[in-house]
Protein backbone atom coordinates (compact mmCIF):
# COMPACT_ATOMS: atom_id res chain seq x y z
CA UNK A 1 0.00 0.00 0.00
CA UNK A 2 1.60 3.32 -0.89
CA UNK A 3 1.57 6.43 1.48
CA UNK A 4 -0.90 7.94 -0.59
CA UNK A 5 -3.65 5.08 -0.26
CA UNK A 6 -2.48 5.13 3.12
CA UNK A 7 -3.28 8.54 3.75
CA UNK A 8 -6.66 8.41 1.85
CA UNK A 9 -7.85 5.49 3.89
CA UNK A 10 -7.16 7.19 6.81
CA UNK A 11 -8.82 10.31 5.91
CA UNK A 12 -11.85 7.60 4.63
CA UNK A 13 -11.69 6.16 8.19
CA UNK A 14 -12.56 9.50 9.70
CA UNK A 15 -15.43 10.20 7.72
CA UNK A 16 -16.83 6.94 8.06
CA UNK A 17 -16.64 7.30 12.06
CA UNK A 18 -18.28 11.27 11.86
CA UNK A 19 -20.94 9.36 9.60
CA UNK A 20 -21.52 6.58 11.49
CA UNK A 21 -21.47 8.48 15.04
CA UNK A 22 -18.75 6.17 16.33
CA UNK A 23 -16.35 8.47 18.25
CA UNK A 24 -16.99 11.51 15.55
CA UNK A 25 -15.94 13.93 17.65
CA UNK A 26 -12.29 12.60 18.23
CA UNK A 27 -12.15 12.01 13.99
CA UNK A 28 -13.81 15.20 13.21
CA UNK A 29 -11.26 16.81 15.49
CA UNK A 30 -8.31 14.56 13.84
CA UNK A 31 -9.67 16.03 10.27
CA UNK A 32 -9.90 19.71 11.73
CA UNK A 33 -6.37 19.29 12.96
CA UNK A 34 -4.97 17.70 9.27
CA UNK A 35 -7.11 21.01 7.21
CA UNK A 36 -7.07 24.00 9.07
CA UNK A 37 -4.17 25.10 8.94
CA UNK A 38 -4.07 24.76 4.60
CA UNK A 39 -8.09 26.56 5.05
CA UNK A 40 -6.12 28.80 7.03
CA UNK A 41 -4.13 29.68 3.95
CA UNK A 42 -6.37 29.74 1.57
CA UNK A 43 -7.60 32.46 3.38
CA UNK A 44 -4.91 34.29 3.61
CA UNK A 45 -4.28 34.52 -0.01
CA UNK A 46 -7.24 35.81 -1.23
CA UNK A 47 -6.54 38.94 1.24
CA UNK A 48 -7.87 38.18 4.75
CA UNK A 49 -5.87 39.06 7.65
CA UNK A 50 -4.64 36.31 9.79
CA UNK A 51 -7.20 36.49 12.44
CA UNK A 52 -10.14 36.91 9.98
CA UNK A 53 -8.37 33.94 8.04
CA UNK A 54 -8.68 31.88 11.11
CA UNK A 55 -12.34 33.01 11.84
CA UNK A 56 -13.17 31.67 7.81
CA UNK A 57 -11.17 28.31 8.51
CA UNK A 58 -13.64 27.51 11.14
CA UNK A 59 -16.65 29.19 9.74
CA UNK A 60 -15.35 26.16 6.63
CA UNK A 61 -15.17 23.81 9.42
CA UNK A 62 -18.69 24.45 10.68
CA UNK A 63 -19.81 23.47 7.24
CA UNK A 64 -18.15 20.83 7.03
CA UNK A 65 -19.64 19.56 9.78
CA UNK A 66 -23.12 20.21 8.69
CA UNK A 67 -22.88 18.61 5.48
CA UNK A 68 -20.62 15.37 6.16
CA UNK A 69 -23.72 13.31 6.48
CA UNK A 70 -24.68 14.02 2.87
CA UNK A 71 -20.90 13.72 1.70
CA UNK A 72 -20.81 10.29 -0.08
CA UNK A 73 -17.54 10.58 -1.72
CA UNK A 74 -18.25 11.45 -5.72
CA UNK A 75 -14.80 13.23 -5.21
CA UNK A 76 -12.10 13.74 -3.02
CA UNK A 77 -12.47 14.71 0.44
CA UNK A 78 -10.34 17.85 0.12
CA UNK A 79 -11.73 18.85 -3.26
CA UNK A 80 -15.35 19.07 -1.29
CA UNK A 81 -13.55 21.01 1.23
CA UNK A 82 -12.08 23.63 -0.80
CA UNK A 83 -15.04 23.93 -2.25
CA UNK A 84 -16.97 24.75 1.25
CA UNK A 85 -13.88 27.00 1.97
CA UNK A 86 -14.75 28.89 -1.64
CA UNK A 87 -18.21 29.14 -0.61
CA UNK A 88 -17.29 30.80 2.50
CA UNK A 89 -15.31 32.82 0.58
CA UNK A 90 -17.98 34.08 -1.65
CA UNK A 91 -20.21 34.24 0.83
CA UNK A 92 -17.54 36.82 3.16
CA UNK A 93 -17.23 38.94 -0.20
CA UNK A 94 -20.70 39.15 -0.72
CA UNK A 95 -21.48 40.02 3.00
CA UNK A 96 -18.95 42.70 2.81
CA UNK A 97 -19.94 44.15 -0.50
CA UNK A 98 -23.19 44.10 1.10
CA UNK A 99 -22.48 45.91 4.68
CA UNK A 100 -19.49 48.00 3.40
CA UNK A 101 -17.97 47.33 6.32
CA UNK A 102 -14.18 47.34 6.85
CA UNK A 103 -13.29 49.78 4.30
CA UNK A 104 -10.44 47.35 3.21
CA UNK A 105 -10.59 46.34 -0.23
CA UNK A 106 -10.62 42.64 -0.46
CA UNK A 107 -10.85 42.01 -4.02
CA UNK A 108 -9.66 38.30 -4.49
CA UNK A 109 -5.67 38.26 -4.38
CA UNK A 110 -4.56 36.98 -7.47
CA UNK A 111 -2.30 34.73 -6.70
CA UNK A 112 -1.36 33.48 -9.88
CA UNK A 113 2.29 34.91 -10.90
CA UNK A 114 1.10 34.80 -14.65
CA UNK A 115 -1.33 37.73 -13.62
CA UNK A 116 1.43 39.83 -12.64
CA UNK A 117 3.37 39.03 -15.67
CA UNK A 118 0.74 40.03 -17.66
CA UNK A 119 0.88 44.01 -16.33
CA UNK A 120 4.05 44.72 -18.01
CA UNK A 121 3.02 44.59 -21.07
CA UNK A 122 0.71 47.66 -22.50
CA UNK A 123 -0.58 47.95 -25.94
CA UNK A 124 0.99 50.34 -28.21
CA UNK A 125 -0.83 53.00 -29.38
CA UNK A 126 0.36 54.58 -32.50
CA UNK A 127 -0.29 58.60 -32.95
CA UNK A 128 -0.10 58.05 -36.83
CA UNK A 129 -3.18 56.80 -38.39
CA UNK A 130 -1.58 55.25 -41.22
CA UNK A 131 0.46 53.30 -39.01
CA UNK A 132 -2.53 52.61 -36.85
CA UNK A 133 -4.35 51.04 -39.68
CA UNK A 134 -1.50 48.86 -40.83
CA UNK A 135 -0.93 47.72 -36.97
CA UNK A 136 -4.55 46.78 -36.96
CA UNK A 137 -4.17 44.59 -40.06
CA UNK A 138 -1.54 42.66 -38.57
CA UNK A 139 -3.53 42.06 -35.32
CA UNK A 140 -6.26 40.26 -37.75
CA UNK A 141 -3.50 38.44 -39.28
CA UNK A 142 -2.94 37.05 -35.58
CA UNK A 143 -6.12 36.64 -34.98
CA UNK A 144 -6.91 34.75 -37.57
CA UNK A 145 -3.66 32.51 -37.75
CA UNK A 146 -4.38 31.72 -34.16
CA UNK A 147 -8.37 30.76 -34.37
CA UNK A 148 -7.59 28.40 -37.75
CA UNK A 149 -5.46 26.29 -34.84
CA UNK A 150 -6.91 23.24 -33.12
CA UNK A 151 -8.30 24.44 -30.01
CA UNK A 152 -6.15 22.73 -27.44
CA UNK A 153 -3.05 23.65 -29.13
CA UNK A 154 -4.37 27.80 -29.32
CA UNK A 155 -5.15 27.28 -25.59
CA UNK A 156 -1.73 25.98 -25.09
CA UNK A 157 0.01 29.41 -27.32
CA UNK A 158 -2.27 31.43 -25.56
CA UNK A 159 -1.49 30.30 -22.14
CA UNK A 160 2.66 30.06 -22.89
CA UNK A 161 2.73 33.53 -24.13
CA UNK A 162 0.06 35.61 -22.54
CA UNK A 163 0.30 34.10 -18.56
CA UNK A 164 3.79 32.65 -19.63
CA UNK A 165 3.05 29.26 -17.74
CA UNK A 166 5.50 26.64 -17.72
CA UNK A 167 4.60 23.25 -19.61
CA UNK A 168 3.54 21.27 -16.28
CA UNK A 169 1.07 24.54 -15.37
CA UNK A 170 -0.60 24.31 -19.01
CA UNK A 171 -0.98 20.82 -18.97
CA UNK A 172 -2.64 20.56 -14.88
CA UNK A 173 -4.96 23.81 -16.22
CA UNK A 174 -5.66 21.95 -19.40
CA UNK A 175 -5.68 18.78 -18.59
CA UNK A 176 -3.56 17.45 -20.68
CA UNK A 177 0.20 15.55 -20.25
CA UNK A 178 3.23 17.38 -20.65
CA UNK A 179 4.76 15.66 -23.63
CA UNK A 180 1.21 16.45 -25.09
CA UNK A 181 1.55 19.86 -24.18
CA UNK A 182 5.05 19.59 -26.03
CA UNK A 183 3.52 18.31 -29.01
CA UNK A 184 0.88 21.26 -29.47
CA UNK A 185 3.48 24.04 -28.44
CA UNK A 186 6.10 22.80 -31.01
CA UNK A 187 3.41 22.21 -33.79
CA UNK A 188 1.46 25.43 -33.07
CA UNK A 189 4.52 27.77 -33.04
CA UNK A 190 5.35 25.79 -36.56
CA UNK A 191 2.19 26.49 -38.37
CA UNK A 192 1.90 30.09 -36.60
CA UNK A 193 5.52 31.11 -38.31
CA UNK A 194 4.61 30.12 -41.54
CA UNK A 195 1.69 32.56 -41.56
CA UNK A 196 2.96 35.49 -39.17
CA UNK A 197 7.02 35.30 -39.33
CA UNK A 198 7.30 37.87 -42.34
CA UNK A 199 5.08 39.96 -40.08
CA UNK A 200 6.63 39.62 -36.37
CA UNK A 201 10.10 38.06 -36.98
CA UNK A 202 10.52 34.77 -34.41
CA UNK A 203 7.73 34.99 -32.49
CA UNK A 204 10.00 34.96 -29.67
CA UNK A 205 6.63 35.26 -27.73
CA UNK A 206 5.56 31.54 -27.74
CA UNK A 207 8.89 30.48 -26.51
CA UNK B 1 10.94 43.67 -25.51
CA UNK B 2 10.25 45.02 -28.88
CA UNK B 3 7.04 46.87 -30.37
CA UNK B 4 6.13 43.90 -32.47
CA UNK B 5 6.32 41.38 -29.57
CA UNK B 6 4.17 44.08 -26.90
CA UNK B 7 1.62 44.07 -29.84
CA UNK B 8 1.34 40.60 -30.15
CA UNK B 9 1.22 39.77 -26.65
CA UNK B 10 -1.58 42.57 -26.30
CA UNK B 11 -3.29 40.93 -29.39
CA UNK B 12 -2.86 37.19 -27.93
CA UNK B 13 -4.22 38.58 -24.33
CA UNK B 14 -7.67 40.31 -25.97
CA UNK B 15 -8.26 36.66 -28.09
CA UNK B 16 -7.59 34.88 -24.72
CA UNK B 17 -10.00 37.58 -22.75
CA UNK B 18 -12.63 36.38 -25.32
CA UNK B 19 -12.68 33.02 -24.25
CA UNK B 20 -13.93 33.54 -20.82
CA UNK B 21 -17.86 32.91 -20.00
CA UNK B 22 -17.68 35.85 -17.86
CA UNK B 23 -15.48 38.04 -16.11
CA UNK B 24 -16.14 36.26 -12.50
CA UNK B 25 -13.97 33.78 -10.97
CA UNK B 26 -15.35 30.20 -11.92
CA UNK B 27 -17.33 28.58 -9.13
CA UNK B 28 -15.48 26.42 -6.78
CA UNK B 29 -17.96 23.49 -7.35
CA UNK B 30 -17.47 23.87 -11.17
CA UNK B 31 -13.40 23.20 -11.05
CA UNK B 32 -13.83 20.51 -8.64
CA UNK B 33 -16.03 18.70 -11.34
CA UNK B 34 -13.37 19.39 -13.97
CA UNK B 35 -10.68 18.15 -12.00
CA UNK B 36 -12.25 14.83 -11.17
CA UNK B 37 -13.45 14.91 -14.77
CA UNK B 38 -16.83 14.84 -14.28
CA UNK B 39 -18.18 17.47 -16.97
CA UNK B 40 -19.64 16.59 -20.23
CA UNK B 41 -16.64 17.08 -23.09
CA UNK B 42 -18.97 20.12 -24.03
CA UNK B 43 -18.63 21.58 -20.32
CA UNK B 44 -14.74 20.90 -20.06
CA UNK B 45 -14.15 22.68 -22.98
CA UNK B 46 -15.76 26.15 -21.95
CA UNK B 47 -14.23 25.82 -18.98
CA UNK B 48 -10.65 25.18 -20.67
CA UNK B 49 -11.42 28.60 -22.42
CA UNK B 50 -12.17 30.56 -19.29
CA UNK B 51 -9.63 29.41 -17.83
CA UNK B 52 -7.07 30.79 -20.85
CA UNK B 53 -8.62 33.80 -20.09
CA UNK B 54 -8.66 34.36 -16.55
CA UNK B 55 -6.00 34.52 -13.99
CA UNK B 56 -8.13 34.14 -11.02
CA UNK B 57 -9.67 31.13 -12.17
CA UNK B 58 -6.00 29.55 -12.69
CA UNK B 59 -5.01 30.43 -9.59
CA UNK B 60 -7.83 28.85 -7.70
CA UNK B 61 -7.77 25.48 -9.99
CA UNK B 62 -3.95 25.51 -9.22
CA UNK B 63 -4.54 25.40 -5.24
CA UNK B 64 -7.36 22.84 -5.56
CA UNK B 65 -5.07 20.78 -7.49
CA UNK B 66 -2.46 21.24 -5.12
CA UNK B 67 -4.93 21.50 -1.91
CA UNK B 68 -3.95 20.93 0.97
CA UNK B 69 -0.01 20.90 0.22
CA UNK B 70 -0.07 24.56 -0.84
CA UNK B 71 1.03 26.47 1.99
CA UNK B 72 3.15 28.72 1.11
CA UNK B 73 2.88 32.58 3.02
CA UNK B 74 0.83 31.26 5.64
CA UNK B 75 1.65 31.03 9.35
CA UNK B 76 1.20 27.37 10.22
CA UNK B 77 -0.73 27.60 14.04
CA UNK B 78 1.00 25.60 16.54
CA UNK B 79 0.07 23.26 19.30
CA UNK B 80 -1.86 25.39 21.72
CA UNK B 81 -3.80 27.77 18.83
CA UNK B 82 -4.73 24.53 16.91
CA UNK B 83 -6.47 22.86 20.27
CA UNK B 84 -8.09 26.35 21.07
CA UNK B 85 -9.66 26.82 17.39
CA UNK B 86 -10.61 23.18 18.14
CA UNK B 87 -12.69 24.18 20.69
CA UNK B 88 -14.17 27.04 19.28
CA UNK B 89 -14.95 24.90 16.38
CA UNK B 90 -16.45 21.81 18.95
CA UNK B 91 -18.46 24.51 21.07
CA UNK B 92 -20.46 25.24 17.52
CA UNK B 93 -20.89 22.13 16.49
CA UNK B 94 -21.66 20.74 20.08
CA UNK B 95 -23.35 22.79 22.00
CA UNK B 96 -22.62 22.75 25.87
CA UNK B 97 -24.16 20.92 28.38
CA UNK B 98 -24.68 21.42 32.26
CA UNK B 99 -26.34 24.63 32.94
CA UNK B 100 -28.36 25.13 29.93
CA UNK B 101 -29.67 21.50 30.09
CA UNK B 102 -32.80 22.67 31.77
CA UNK B 103 -33.59 25.32 29.53
CA UNK B 104 -33.33 23.17 26.88
CA UNK B 105 -35.54 20.49 28.07
CA UNK B 106 -38.27 22.76 28.59
CA UNK B 107 -37.39 23.94 24.65
CA UNK B 108 -37.46 20.45 23.21
CA UNK B 109 -40.35 19.60 25.25
CA UNK B 110 -42.25 22.52 23.76
CA UNK B 111 -41.02 21.91 20.54
CA UNK B 112 -42.01 17.98 20.48
CA UNK B 113 -45.63 19.16 21.62
CA UNK B 114 -45.57 21.38 18.73
CA UNK B 115 -44.48 18.88 16.43
CA UNK B 116 -46.69 16.10 17.65
CA UNK B 117 -50.14 18.97 17.23
CA UNK B 118 -48.17 19.61 13.69
CA UNK B 119 -47.78 15.87 12.85
CA UNK B 120 -51.99 15.32 14.34
CA UNK B 121 -52.83 18.42 12.12
CA UNK B 122 -51.31 16.70 8.92
CA UNK B 123 -52.93 13.32 9.16
CA UNK B 124 -56.25 15.17 10.24
CA UNK B 125 -56.25 17.45 7.04
CA UNK B 126 -54.27 14.34 4.71
CA UNK B 127 -57.36 11.84 5.92
CA UNK B 128 -59.94 14.95 4.63
CA UNK B 129 -58.11 15.52 1.55
CA UNK B 130 -58.40 11.86 0.71
CA UNK B 131 -61.58 11.53 1.50
CA UNK B 132 -62.87 14.77 -0.96
CA UNK B 133 -60.42 12.69 -3.43
CA UNK B 134 -62.26 9.84 -2.80
CA UNK B 135 -65.67 11.34 -3.14
CA UNK B 136 -64.70 13.57 -6.13
CA UNK B 137 -62.96 10.38 -8.10
CA UNK B 138 -65.01 10.09 -11.47
CA UNK B 139 -66.75 6.56 -11.29
CA UNK B 140 -65.39 4.45 -14.41
CA UNK B 141 -68.75 3.90 -16.15
CA UNK B 142 -67.28 1.52 -18.68
CA UNK B 143 -66.27 -1.79 -17.99
CA UNK B 144 -63.91 -3.25 -20.47
CA UNK B 145 -62.84 -7.10 -21.20
CA UNK B 146 -60.32 -8.63 -23.54
CA UNK B 147 -61.79 -12.32 -25.11
CA UNK B 148 -60.56 -14.85 -27.20
CA UNK B 149 -62.78 -17.05 -28.90
CA UNK B 150 -63.56 -20.70 -27.17
CA UNK B 151 -60.69 -22.93 -28.83
CA UNK B 152 -58.41 -20.37 -29.17
CA UNK B 153 -54.58 -21.17 -28.33
CA UNK B 154 -54.37 -17.40 -27.01
CA UNK B 155 -57.76 -18.14 -24.79
CA UNK B 156 -55.86 -17.11 -20.83
CA UNK B 157 -58.58 -18.12 -19.38
CA UNK B 158 -60.07 -20.73 -20.46
CA UNK B 159 -58.45 -22.94 -17.67
CA UNK B 160 -59.32 -21.03 -15.07
CA UNK B 161 -63.57 -20.66 -15.77
CA UNK B 162 -65.10 -18.04 -17.33
CA UNK B 163 -64.01 -14.31 -17.23
CA UNK B 164 -65.86 -12.68 -14.40
CA UNK B 165 -67.00 -9.15 -14.95
CA UNK B 166 -68.08 -6.70 -12.53
CA UNK B 167 -70.16 -4.01 -13.27
CA UNK B 168 -70.71 -1.18 -10.84
CA UNK B 169 -73.94 0.78 -10.09
CA UNK B 170 -73.12 3.38 -12.87
CA UNK B 171 -71.89 0.91 -15.19
CA UNK B 172 -73.46 1.88 -18.37
CA UNK B 173 -71.65 -0.40 -21.35
CA UNK B 174 -69.53 -3.26 -21.32
CA UNK B 175 -66.78 -3.18 -23.86
CA UNK B 176 -65.56 -6.59 -25.09
CA UNK B 177 -62.14 -6.24 -26.68
CA UNK B 178 -62.90 -9.63 -29.43
CA UNK B 179 -59.85 -11.16 -30.56
CA UNK B 180 -58.24 -13.39 -33.50
CA UNK B 181 -61.42 -12.48 -35.42
CA UNK B 182 -60.61 -12.54 -39.34
CA UNK B 183 -61.99 -10.24 -41.42
CA UNK B 184 -65.48 -10.73 -43.35
CA UNK B 185 -68.30 -8.81 -44.28
CA UNK B 186 -71.77 -8.33 -42.43
CA UNK B 187 -70.23 -10.01 -38.98
CA UNK B 188 -72.46 -9.40 -36.55
CA UNK B 189 -72.57 -10.54 -32.56
CA UNK B 190 -75.60 -11.82 -30.71
CA UNK B 191 -75.80 -11.99 -26.37
CA UNK B 192 -77.46 -15.20 -25.58
CA UNK B 193 -78.41 -16.69 -21.96
CA UNK B 194 -77.56 -20.24 -21.31
CA UNK B 195 -80.64 -21.73 -22.51
CA UNK B 196 -80.62 -20.02 -25.70
CA UNK B 197 -82.18 -16.68 -25.21
CA UNK B 198 -80.91 -14.03 -27.58
CA UNK B 199 -80.32 -11.09 -25.33
CA UNK B 200 -78.96 -8.69 -27.90
CA UNK B 201 -77.52 -8.31 -31.16
CA UNK B 202 -75.02 -5.84 -32.92
CA UNK B 203 -75.36 -3.23 -35.59
CA UNK B 204 -72.32 -4.69 -38.64
CA UNK B 205 -68.90 -4.81 -36.85
CA UNK B 206 -65.98 -4.00 -38.30
CA UNK B 207 -62.85 -6.08 -37.81
CA UNK B 208 -59.61 -4.23 -37.20
CA UNK B 209 -56.30 -4.45 -38.85
CA UNK B 210 -54.70 -6.75 -35.83
CA UNK B 211 -58.15 -9.02 -36.00
CA UNK B 212 -59.92 -7.32 -33.35
CA UNK B 213 -63.77 -6.48 -33.00
CA UNK B 214 -64.83 -3.91 -30.06
CA UNK B 215 -68.13 -4.68 -28.91
CA UNK B 216 -70.25 -1.77 -26.46
CA UNK B 217 -73.03 -3.42 -24.94
CA UNK B 218 -75.37 -1.37 -22.88
CA UNK B 219 -75.05 -3.07 -19.56
CA UNK B 220 -79.37 -2.00 -18.68
CA UNK B 221 -80.15 -5.50 -20.17
CA UNK B 222 -77.69 -7.78 -17.97
CA UNK B 223 -77.35 -9.41 -15.21
CA UNK B 224 -75.57 -11.68 -12.95
CA UNK B 225 -74.74 -14.74 -14.71
CA UNK B 226 -73.25 -16.48 -17.27
CA UNK B 227 -73.58 -15.55 -21.56
CA UNK B 228 -71.92 -16.54 -24.52
CA UNK B 229 -71.55 -14.64 -27.31
CA UNK B 230 -71.58 -15.57 -30.94
CA UNK B 231 -70.23 -13.87 -33.87
CA UNK B 232 -71.84 -15.46 -37.54
CA UNK B 233 -72.47 -13.00 -40.82
CA UNK B 234 -75.87 -11.87 -41.67
CA UNK B 235 -75.84 -14.36 -44.64
CA UNK B 236 -79.30 -15.38 -45.62
CA UNK B 237 -80.64 -18.89 -43.45
CA UNK B 238 -78.68 -21.08 -41.34
CA UNK B 239 -75.72 -18.09 -40.17
CA UNK B 240 -73.22 -20.51 -39.10
CA UNK B 241 -71.89 -19.43 -35.87
CA UNK B 242 -68.05 -18.03 -36.56
CA UNK B 243 -66.72 -17.45 -33.42
CA UNK B 244 -68.04 -17.84 -29.76
CA UNK B 245 -67.44 -16.15 -26.63
CA UNK B 246 -68.34 -16.68 -22.84
CA UNK B 247 -68.58 -14.64 -19.96
CA UNK B 248 -69.88 -14.15 -16.54
CA UNK B 249 -71.30 -11.02 -14.70
CA UNK B 250 -70.37 -11.69 -11.19
CA UNK B 251 -72.93 -11.24 -8.46
CA UNK B 252 -73.01 -8.22 -6.66
CA UNK B 253 -74.84 -7.30 -3.72
CA UNK B 254 -75.15 -3.56 -4.80
CA UNK B 255 -76.85 -4.66 -7.94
Amino acid sequence: MTASSNYESEIDRQICRIQARVDSEQAFRQLFRRFYPALIGFFVRRGFSEEESRDLAQESFIGVFRGIERFRGQVRFEHWLFQIAANVWRNELRRRSTTKRGGKQLAPKIDDPSAERVHDATASKSPNPLRAVLDQERLTMVRSAMRGLPAQMRRCLLLRSTAEMSYREIAETLRLSVPTVKTHLAEGRRRLRLQLSEEFGDLSVFE
Amino acid sequence: MTEDDTQLRQALRDLAEEGRSSTEPLDAELLVAYTNDQLSEAEAERVRDHLVGCPQSRALLRELVHFPETQEGMAIPDEVELEGAWRKVRSRISPPEAPRVAAKTTWIAVAAGLALACVGLGIWGTAQQRTVRELSRPVANVVIEDLYPIGDPLRQRETAGLPALELGETTRELVLVLHSIEARPGLRARLYRPKGRELWNSPALEVEPEGTVVLAIPSGSLSPGAYSIALSDDSPGERPQLYAFEIRLRDLPAR
